[in-house]
């Protein structure tokens, strides 16, 4: 119950820090093992899907991240799908005041990332 | 379940299941059921009389399983799996009304009773059996994987590896693995792997002759890692013999999907050149810098080289097409169109939505750079493709959507793929079945290439014959430098009027003495780094 209220007060947070402020393209500063967990949890719950590979350097250098289906093999070396009508699923890191957030660009949807640091780019 | 004996395996089944045949054939499950027998109903566990040519819709037998999953799907918003208890016969006669009601050649189908197969015996059979005019199967794509392996995604461009691209001339022994190319900035690239270096050990077995199971296991365990932190020993020789050891660690590797861009100059003007690896999100803006780079440089002709080039999503490669042709040949036209078979002749049978063909697209599609851009074009009436097996389904409907509009299209190099197809891969009690259901057609309705595209003076029969020279490929010489046979070959064709080398008649090998890797076609598997077992114990 309490883990639920204190998810409640952080969406609520999030969203009136995101009408309050305006969102600056970011990127991670001092990667670590806690807000790498912290990045590819907020993808995989906004996904809903479990497994997901992200570079170690994700969003270090760029704002955006590019998430797409993985790339498999049949027996001869060639990839299963080769001709893909989909769309991969966007992702950009912003700051708002203080806080680091990720914003699933097909519905806007977001989530504040709490383990991780960040700072605004040109 | 999946079969675990290589008698029940289709052809062109994954190389996990071919790999594991050998070491746990003896398994597998077969059905008992008899023709005609009433077994249950289709509101229940989805198994019915089976009335040869009568097929009920696939519906009815959906999501009934002889193993039902429990529990919630992770990889659906962990909603519950949708499985209900049924039989292996209940997924026959799912397989048998979804192929009867979507796979492009339904009416080439032998209808059998589906009482008397295990799963995957039954799927292998829910295909064409025709051949091509060079005697290839007519349908070399016929897939299953568990579907949870299919529902797993990544960070565009990244996967488990050192960031080399491994390339398997002889992939069981006498083996050949060389390096075909690196990604700038990857752990091989830093251990200074060049194209043509060649494997010879792998943490301490023999790359080249080690055919055991275990030996095996080790290979692709080296050079095929699935983890990061991975570190593995691996002997190589350099293309002028030198032979040197290295400890590569596994990283996330971001590859790089438009290389080596590139301004040739010669006597007719410069030349641009780029090598195009995958049709993965990131490569929209690679290929938008590319042109803009090599339109700065005012060139005249482009070689693409998508030789390992397996293709991806086709957006991308109507983009590039574009970018090449530019508007005057393109506006209004159609890049691709694909059709389902003739129970679907104006709508998508898997969304419903009416079918409309792929124009050439002039604006950015939003795959890594803001929708909407105008995409910036050579406006060029030919180019020169440098080709290969490698080069599958989108990157050969680069060719194909450029012939359309009247590009001439000049192939260098080897026989491509020939995937004028796609499907919807759909999952049925856990397993994802790729079964084809459209093929694409340029702006002049041809996608006739199940043989591939061919140069016209290439020895062997069969395949689609464009303008174009037969050229072997030559890890001599790295990608990008005007040596390296196909480019070369290229350049040549462009000064001279259409001249090419003597077309090779067979695999070519260099003498030993020469130390070098052999010049001839095999196949450079991408991101095998799940289903990674692709090196084999024998033919």
């Amino acid at each position: 119950m309490r883990a639920l209220a204190s998810a409640v007060a952080l969406l609520l947070s999030a969203c009136a820090l995101s009408q309050a402020q305006p969102d600056i393209p970011a990127v991670v500063v001092d990667p670590s093992a806690a807000s790498r967990a912290d990045l590819l949890a907020a993808v995989t719950k906004a996904l809903g899907v479990s497994r997901i590979t992200i570079a170690d350097d994700a969003l270090t250098a760029d704002s955006t991240l590019i998430i797409e289906r993985s790339r498999l093999l049949d027996s001869t070396g060639r990839q299963l799908s080769g001709r893909d009508y989909g769309k991969p699923e966007i992702f950009s890191l912003v700051k708002n005041g203080s806080h680091c957030v990720l914003v699933r660009t097909s519905d806007a949807s977001r989530q504040v990332l709490e383990k991780t640091s960040c700072r605004q780019i040109p | 379940m999946l079969p675990r004996c290589a008698s029940t395996l289709p052809a062109a089944s994954l190389a996990g299941f071919f790999l594991l045949a050998f070491t746990a054939c003896g398994g597998g499950g077969g059905s008992s059921g008899n023709p005609g027998t009433v077994i249950g109903n289709p509101g229940g566990s989805g198994t019915t009389t089976y009335v040869p040519g009568t097929f009920q819709p696939s519906a009815t037998f959906e999501a009934k399983c002889a193993v039902p999953r429990t529990g919630r799907d992770p990889n659906n918003g962990n909603q519950p799996f949708p499985d209900s208890p049924g039989t292996v016969t209940s997924e026959n006669n799912w397989l048998r009304s979804w192929t009867n009601e979507t796979y492009l050649w339904y009416s080439e189908v032998t209808d059998l009773n589906p009482a008397l197969y295990s799963t995957a015996d039954y799927f292998d059979l829910q295909k064409t059996m025709a051949t091509t005019a060079s005697g290839a199967d007519k349908d070399k794509f016929h897939f299953v994987l568990p579907t949870d392996q299919w529902e797993q995604l990544s960070q565009s461009g990244v996967q488990a590896g050192y960031g080399a691209q491994w390339f398997l001339i002889a992939a069981a022994p006498p083996r050949e693995i060389v390096v075909a190319y690196v990604d700038p900035g990857s752990p091989a690239a830093a251990a200074g792997l060049a194209r043509g270096d060649s494997v010879l050990t792998v943490d301490g077995v023999d790359a080249i002759n080690d055919g055991s199971s275990a030996g095996v296991d080790t290979l692709n365990a080296g050079l095929f890692p699935e983890a990061t932190g991975d570190t593995h020993a691996l002997t190589l020789r350099h293309l002028n013999g030198t032979i040197f050891n290295l400890s590569l660690q596994s990283a996330s590797v971001m590859s790089t999907p438009v290389q080596n861009v590139t301004a040739i100059p010669t006597a007719a003007g410069p030349v641009g050149y780029m090598l195009f690896n995958d049709h993965i999100a990131t490569a929209e803006s690679g290929l938008i810098t590319a042109i803009n780079n090599l339109k700065a440089q005012n060139v005249t002709d482009l070689v693409l080289d998508i030789r390992y080039n397996g293709g991806g999503y086709l957006d991308i490669a109507s983009e590039l097409a574009y970018m090449i042709a530019g508007p005057a040949r393109t506006t209004g036209q159609t890049f691709d169109r694909i059709a389902f078979n003739d129970k679907n002749p104006t709508t998508d049978p898997v969304t419903g939505a009416a079918l409309t063909p792929t124009p050439f697209h002039t604006t950015t599609q939003g795959f890594s750079t803001t929708t909407g851009t105008a995409l910036p074009t050579l406006d060029l009436d030919r180019v020169y493709v440098l080709s290969g097996s490698g080069t599958c389904s989108a990157s050969e409907a680069i060719i194909n959507g450029l012939r359309g509009v009247d590009v001439e299209v000049i192939l260098i190099g080897g026989t491509t793929c020939g995937k004028p197809y796609g499907f919807y891969p759909t999952d049925n009690c856990g397993t994802t079945y790729f079964s084809i259901q459209f093929g694409g057609v340029n702006a002049k309705g041809f996608g006739e290439y199940t043989d591939g595209f061919t140069a016209q003076n290439t020895v062997a029969p069969g395949a689609e014959r464009i303008t174009g020279c037969s050229v072997k490929d030559d890890f001599t010489h790295a990608l990008g430098d005007p040596l390296e046979a196909r480019l070369a070959a290229a350049l040549n064709y462009r000064s001279s009027a259409g001249t090419c080398p003597t077309a090779p008649t067979g695999p070519v090998l260099m003498s030993k003495q020469e130390q070098a890797p052999a010049a001839f076609e095999g196949y450079a598997p991408k991101s095998p780094w799940r289903e990674n077992r692709i090196m084999r114990s024998r033919h």
